[in-house]
């Protein structure tokens, strides 16, 4: 599908813009037929996500970067669904959009807590967007990854599940590379609406059957 | 099989079965549309590669040759593409200069096309400056800064202009610039941008011309008209100057030196143009000046322009900064021990250039800091080589090439580049782009070369770190943020061995500027990490003390909640652990009861009964009166803080329970028999003795009951500058400080807020001048500090002290005089008719009333 003007070739600039769309997310409104209309909603929301946080980084550490580039009117920090621990993904509301495509031009690929971060564009954030999609309740980005990583839970798959199985864990995981996330798929999960206290007594909904990939990584 | 296949080809319900390749088919582009795909890359990158440049020109002049005028697709694009290197990347303007030249020798038609162009382009910019819905992009430098740059780079084109049409333009810029000028008794803002501007381009006209000398006798009688009819307003706004006092640097306005600066450039045969940009002349046909312009060019007449002409009216990032006189700013002094520079000086020709195409490059392009990163250090590629020592050499280097040979070159590109970039973070009253920008700007040319840039970046930390004393309030939260960044990407590496002597000698002290730097950037850098070992490893073991990040002391933590309880309950010290609440404790009383706030507190919004607190706080009353101080006060932060406690998690679980628990606190604390403006203070206070080892989130939750309506932003401006113990955090603590401005910013268009601090700031001066014992007529002198300097630690650090908070309380008011010129300008009159008795003292009040006439021109 043609996404009309972000397909455009442009002659405007003598070097490409930082505040367009990654190619994931291009990727992914071509597969969608109301693909465009969100990439254009996504120019104008005043909300952005941002990525590959450590587990480890609060919110007022998020705060404390982000301000920098306009007045920050809410963070969701994404949380795993059934721990509600942070589980490397927020999503940072600004009060302006030109404040969210500051953050996208200035801040993604800085660092944060020792990690380079991701940032992108977004409609716009919906109570159940701010759950882990992956089978174990985090990202599933984490639960592809073969690599060690201390400050995102360390080995998302215990290695004897990943090697010798044979099972639907590993093959996916070989052959998953395909970089996608997920990108309000989940919507109408309205009943998110109360934060969880701070006992974390909060009861997560039903599994989604929903099993698209979320991994997140920009290319 | 034929007829399985055929069967299998028929056999679904809707016909012949269609094909899908697996692999979807390649998306063929138009010949043209590919052609401009790769060939426009190549001309957004002219220069980039010296050795490659001479067959770029001449493979993409003859591509442009045969293209130009078959396709408009083409055509448009060559033209953005010209358009977008000559605003964005103006270093390259030669470049794109020559190309046309070239190509106007065998296709006449595309160069005159491309003056058509960019002619009409400069109309456009005319038309942009007077235009009351303009729309100003965060790339947009502003119409008038665009017109300098294409006026630059059409005077490149000289070879193949007319020049009659050419210093025509000029010379309307100027009767434009002097019209202005003589408009009005002080300077005008658009008349100086104009008027640097147009002289800035000026040697541009000989860059392919060296030797005509007719443009030359054109020229000289020109600068002589414009030098006799425009005179140079010279402004001093100390409001707006970096340094308090004591100026490691003469105050020198850009629109002072251009043009001694071009004058000189052009003498000697233009010796200076020669050595500066590089000999492209063996490139260039043989020309003919037989293109004019279509039209003459319609600037806006001045009564139209007037309006226009202060540019405050959001008008781009450039011509925005000419708002307000334009200062040099100096980072890189002359290296003390050689006495050599390493930027070209403001004072040259090459040093106002080189600084205004970095201006340019930072401003126009900063949609994409990478591209920003790589082109202005690698600017002296566009110039005579030699101009700049080898790139990453370093100063002990350079001090040796010195010393060998003295007409060696010791100019580095990199401290060229940062100090123009320092200069736009650390522009007053106002920046152009957002902080962000600028910091991770500098974080990204760092990491590109990290042993070239970390020593360059490292010398700019030492300038800054050395001059706090001096430094203005609101630059000094610049720096420690500039600072905090750059340490936070960089493993929080830091030499701060160096700096350890100012922790030995002034730790006791609580308002010295370089010891609370200190301390606020390790807070800071605790702020930016989870992994807080990062940063202690990086201290050495004198500066482990600041580690501990509380607000107040524990002594004093500990005396606020004893204040709460008579003499009948004692407050165990280890029983308030951090960031916790207290009165659930064990040992508390009252403990059961404070759990059941709790309780009530989770209860969902829909269940809850303010009777149900009412009740809970009657039965603590009863019980346990008798070890309350005062029970409204006690009432207050009791429910103050378990609404914080249960909101501990993050801010906006905090930012949940105050909107849930609004309406309740609110029924409860108007019963309370105690003035609002005690019971705001006591929430706020509340609040952040809670957060005492986290101050950050503490004014930041006092925000957010400010946002519920809890309580008036004056009540935390209240706090925050109420002493304890004479020691006033307000002043020094970098999170009160940060928490004053965002308050003072959200309430903008209030200006009791301002008058509120503008009172309390007086008070805090007239305190500690009576503390000096200073008379009213008397001068106070800040002795300056030194290394060498023997302090008598007893004797001395008191009044030293003093002195500093004095200083600090002044240097805030030109902060926020400045910060909120606008604001402020309603209640100035009245601020100054009761200064004389307000302020007492001569010198202090003296100072006073000059930044307060200075709100008006800036």
């Amino acid at each position: 599908m043609s996404l009309a003007e972000f397909d455009e070739i442009k002659y405007d600039h003598s070097t490409k813009r930082l505040d367009n769309p990654s190619s994931y997310l291009l990727k992914k409104a071509r597969k969608n037929p109301n693909g465009l209309d969100e990439l254009r909603q996504s120019m104008k929301s005043a909300t952005v996500y941002v990525g590959n946080l450590s587990f480890y980084t609060s919110e007022e550490q998020i705060y404390e970067l982000f301000s920098k580039c306009g007045t920050i009117k809410r963070i969701v920090m994404g949380l795993d669904r059934f721990k509600f621990t942070p589980c490397g993904f927020c999503f940072v509301i600004y009060n302006k959009a030109d404040e969210a495509l500051n953050a996208v031009k200035y801040l993604s690929d800085t660092k944060l807590d020792d990690r380079n971060v991701t940032i992108d564009i977004d409609p716009g954030f919906e109570d159940g967007r701010q759950f882990g999609r992956g089978k174990s309740g985090g990202q599933v980005s984490d639960e592809l990854r073969f690599e060690y990583d201390a400050s995102r839970g360390g080995f998302a798959i215990p290695l004897a599940e990943r090697v010798g199985s044979g099972g639907t864990d590993g093959s996916h995981m070989y052959h998953g590379q395909k970089h996608h996330r997920h990108h309000g798929g989940r919507r109408g999960r309205s009943d998110y609406g109360e934060i969880p206290d701070a006992m974390g007594q909060f009861r997560p909904q039903e599994q989604n059957d929903d099993q698209e990939e979320d991994n997140y990584v920009p290319q | 099989m034929f007829s399985k296949k055929r069967r299998a080809d028929f056999d679904d319900d809707d016909g012949y079965r269609d094909f899908k390749p697996r692999i979807q088919k390649r998306q063929r582009l138009p010949p043209v549309v590919q052609l401009c795909k790769e060939m426009m890359p190549d001309i957004r990158t002219i220069g980039e590669s010296v050795k490659a440049f001479e067959e770029d020109i001449k493979f993409l002049g003859d591509a442009i040759v045969n293209e130009y005028g078959h396709e408009d697709y083409f055509n448009n694009a060559l033209l953005k593409t010209f358009r977008a290197v000559v605003l964005e990347q103006p270093h390259k303007q030669p470049a794109i200069a020559l190309l046309t030249i070239v190509v106007n020798v065998k296709n006449d038609i595309a160069a005159k096309s491309v003056i058509n162009f960019f002619f009409e382009e400069l109309q456009n910019c005319c038309k942009d400056s007077i235009n009351e819905d303009f729309e100003n992009k965060s790339n947009e430098t502003g119409p008038w800064n665009r017109a300098k740059l294409i006026l630059r780079f059409l005077s490149i084109l000289s070879p193949i202009l007319l020049k009659d049409d050419l210093m025509g333009v000029y010379r309307k810029f100027f009767e434009l610039s002097i019209e202005l000028n003589k408009s009005e008794e002080k300077r005008n803002a658009l008349s100086e941008a104009i008027y640097t501007n147009t002289l800035l381009n000026i040697p541009y006209l000989f860059l392919f011309n060296r030797d005509d000398q007719d443009l030359q006798n054109r020229v000289e009688e020109l600068l002589s008209y414009v030098e006799s009819e425009h005179k140079v307003k010279k402004t001093e706004i100390s409001l707006l100057k970096v340094f308090n006092k004591n100026s490691p640097y003469e105050s020198l306005e850009l629109v002072e030196v251009i043009l001694p600066n071009v004058k000189k450039a052009l003498t000697n045969h233009m010796e200076q143009l020669s050595n500066l940009f590089p000999d492209y002349l063996h490139l260039l046909p043989e020309t003919k000046e037989d293109h004019g312009f279509n039209d003459a060019l319609e600037l806006p007449p001045v009564e139209v322009l007037k309006p226009f002409s202060a540019l405050n009216r959001g008008v781009g990032s450039v011509d925005g900064i000419w708002k307000n006189p334009r200062y040099a700013f100096r980072v890189y002094l002359a290296n003390p021990a050689g006495g050599f520079e390493t930027v070209v000086p403001i004072t040259s020709y090459a040093g106002q250039l080189l600084n205004d195409i970095i201006i340019d490059i930072t401003e126009s392009m900063e949609f994409n800091r990478k591209e920003v990163a790589k082109q202005v250090v690698t600017l002296d590629l566009f110039f005579k080589p030699g101009i700049f020592a080898e790139p990453g050499e370093s100063i002990a280097q350079l001090a040796a090439i010195y010393e060998e040979n003295p007409l060696a070159s010791t100019l580095k590109i990199e401290d060229l580049a940062i100090e123009t970039i320092l200069g736009l973070i650390f522009k007053l009253p106002n920046v152009s782009q957002p902080f962000a920008y600028f910091y991770t700007l500098l974080v990204e040319i760092c990491q590109n070369s990290p042993k070239a840039i970390a020593p360059v970046f490292g010398r700019a930390f030492r300038f800054f770190y050395h001059s706090l004393e001096d430094l203005d309030l609101e630059l000094k939260l610049r720096y420690l943020d500039w600072f905090s960044i750059q340490m936070s990407n960089f493993n929080f590496s830091w030499k701060w061995k160096e700096w350890e002597n100012d922790s030995i000698k002034f730790g006791k002290t609580f308002y010295y500027a370089k010891l609370n730097f200190a301390k606020n950037l390790i807070r800071k850098e605790l702020r930016l990490t989870s992994n807080t070992l990062d940063v202690e490893d990086s201290l050495p073991e004198e500066f482990k003390q600041y580690l501990d990040s509380s607000y107040i002391p524990k002594d004093q933590l500990h005396d606020y909640y004893q204040s709460l309880f008579t003499d009948n309950h004692v407050v165990d010290t280890s029983k308030i652990a951090k960031n916790s609440l207290y009165f659930n404790q064990e040992s508390v009383p009252f403990s059961e009861e404070v759990r059941q706030v709790l309780d009530y507190i989770h209860k969902s919004n829909d269940v809850r009964e303010v009777s149900e607190l009412e009740t809970i706080l009657e039965s603590i009353k009863e019980k346990y009166g008798a070890l309350i101080s005062d029970f409204d006060r006690f009432t207050i932060v009791l429910l103050v803080q378990t609404v914080v406690h249960s909101g501990s998690r993050s801010l906006s679980h905090a930012n949940k329970y105050i909107g849930d628990l609004r309406d309740d606190l609110n029924v409860i604390f108007e019963k309370l028999q105690i003035s609002n403006e005690s019971k705001e203070f006591i929430i706020v206070e509340a609040v952040v003795r809670f957060w005492n080892s986290n101050s950050q989130n503490g004014f930041l939750i006092a925000d957010a009951f400010k946002h519920a309506g809890l309580i008036k932003p004056q009540a935390i401006l209240s706090f925050s500058f109420t002493e304890y113990d004479n020691k006033n955090y307000g002043l020094v603590d970098g999170t009160s400080i940060e928490s004053t401005f965002r308050s003072l910013s959200q309430e903008a268009d209030d200006n009791d807020c301002l008058k509120f601090l503008f009172e309390r700031l007086l008070n805090i001066t007239n305190e500690a001048i009576a503390q000096l014992q200073v008379q009213p007529q008397e001068v106070i002198t800040i002795p300056e500090i030194s290394e060498e300097m023997d302090i008598d630690v007893e004797n001395e650090l008191p009044r030293l002290d003093l002195l500093w908070k004095y200083e600090t309380a002044v240097s805030f008011f030109k902060s926020i005089l400045r910060k909120y010129a606008d604001d402020f300008k309603p209640i100035l009159p009245e601020i100054k008719s009761g200064l004389g008795a307000a302020l007492p003292h001569e010198q202090t009040r003296a100072q006073l009333l000059t930044w307060i006439e200075e709100v008006d021109q800036i």
